[in-house]
């Protein structure tokens, strides 16, 4: 009798490629998929080399970017709204403008008063929001800040000028026309400010001679500029466009200056305006409380003509 | 009546004789008086109004030399105004009190360094006027004047 042979024996079936998954990679993916479920915030977070993560906000919903290490190649997938593990957190929002420092507007903030930042601390469990409190801060160093960067500029310019016409001596009864060519106006300075409790803003700050004063010696003139402008040139006038005129009476010599030269003195006064941007854009132009007055000394020869009866002097 | 008589016979005495050959003298002294003072009298007048008009040449020419350029002046060299130093002295000229339009008349001309002022002046004369044009005398002045720094 022949006995049957007994069937063969299958062998044992080949493990998925999943099992062939060195052990030390499923412990870094496990490590990843804890690391991205205990995200404490929706921000941008990485868990290791093996996956990341990478969400932002777009249109109110969390999109997140996952890319995993698989096979030695980086696999990325974009999902939806970003669901943090459900438990409590708690988080801050960003800072925002909410008015002047010194009142409670809720509106269009007012630099000149510095300007009120405030953040909320959230604490957010099971998709109910919790508010804890409230954190400000006031900015109001932005125009001492604008005006610290504006005389550094007004310091690097040439000093006052004085700029007359005649120019290398007067004479009694002509008018001596006066203007000032050096320059009169700082055009637009920005500067960006970080500040350690994160609040970041952006402070520009503008100036302008706005009075001129010429002391002749004999009597002032005095101009003055209420507005920051765009001039033709750097300065004030020009020898054809004169600012303002000083007519002597007498000679110096005769006033009582023996070397026969006015003393003059030509002083400008700096005033300033400066603007913030505190991420909505650039406010309205506020003015810089502070001036700055510059002066400088000249001499100023100043003779008379006379007739002589007699032959033609040569 | 008596008057008369008494003064015809006494002139038909002092021709007859020597009487009165003093009086002779004294008419013709009297007649020289005349003459010279009228003489000095039209010497005075056209002296007189040369010193006027001498003097308008002065001021007018002085005033004309204060025309100077100003655009010039500004570039710090002292000159005349083109034509504007002359018109300054005519016109300084004639409106000076002592100018009369009747009889006076006034040149001017400018370089760039001065100014000259020509014043004339017609006078009538009195007892000269037989020794002297029938338009009379004419008296002349010339004034010349020139900027200059001062102080």
């Amino acid at each position: 009798m022949i006995r049957p042979r007994p069937p063969l024996r299958t062998p044992p079936p080949r493990r998925t490629a999943l099992f062939r998954i060195p052990v030390k990679g499923l412990v870094a993916l496990v490590g990843a998929a804890s690391v991205i479920l205990s995200l404490p915030s929706p921000q941008a977070e990485a868990a290791d080399d093996w996956s990341s993560v990478t969400c932002q906000t777009v249109n109110g919903a969390q999109v997140c970017r996952r890319c995993e290490y698989v096979d030695y190649s980086l696999r990325c997938v974009v999902e939806g709204t970003y669901r943090p593990r459900p438990g409590p957190r708690t988080y801050w929002t960003p800072w925002r403008v909410t008015g002047p420092c010194d009142g409670s507007v809720w509106r269009s903030y007012d630099v000149s008063s510095g300007v009120m930042f405030m953040r909320t601390l959230y604490r957010e469990e099971n998709g109910r929001r919790e508010f804890l409190r409230f954190q400000s801060a006031c900015v109001d160093d932005a125009a001492e800040r604008a005006w610290n960067d504006l005389q550094s500029r007004i310091a690097a310019l040439p000093g006052p000028g004085f700029d007359r016409s005649p120019r290398q001596a007067g004479v009694t009864g002509l008018e001596t026309r006066l203007w000032y060519e050096p320059p009169a106006r700082i055009a637009p300075v920005t500067a960006e400010i970080h500040r350690p409790d994160g609040i970041r803003y952006r402070v520009q700050g503008r100036s302008w001679i706005r009075s001129l004063t010429w002391d002749m010696g004999e009597g002032a003139v005095n101009r003055r500029f209420p507005a920051y402008s765009e001039g033709d040139g750097p300065g004030y006038g020009s020898a054809g466009r004169w600012l303002g005129v000083h007519t002597y009476r007498t000679t110096a010599r005769r006033a009582g200056y023996a070397d026969g030269e006015y003393p003059i003195r030509v002083t400008v006064a700096w005033a300033g305006q400066y603007r913030t941007d505190m991420g909505a854009g650039w406010s309205a132009w506020a003015p810089i409380p502070e001036t700055l007055q510059v002066s400088r000394s000249f001499t100023y020869r100043v003779r008379e003509i006379t007739s002589a009866l007699g032959p033609a002097s040569k | 009546m008596t008057f008369f008589i008494r003064s015809a016979r006494r002139l038909v005495g002092l021709v007859a004789g020597e009487r009165g050959a003093m009086a002779i003298w004294a008419m013709g002294l009297l007649l020289l008086l005349f003459f010279t003072g009228g003489m000095a009298l039209d010497l005075w007048r056209v002296l007189s109004r040369h010193g006027t008009v001498a003097a308008i040449a002065d001021k007018a020419a002085a005033a004309g030399a204060g025309a100077v350029d100003e655009g010039a002046l500004r570039a710090g060299a002292l000159r005349l105004a083109d034509g504007e130093a002359e018109r300054t002295a005519r016109d300084f000229a004639r409106r000076q009190p002592a100018w009369d339009p009747d009889s006076m008349t006034v040149r001017a001309r400018s370089s760039a360094a001065a100014v000259e002022v020509i014043v004339s002046d017609r006078v009538d004369l009195t007892l000269l006027a037989a020794f002297a044009p029938p338009s009379g005398v004419t008296v002349r002045a010339a004034a010349t004047a020139h900027p200059r720094w001062s102080g």
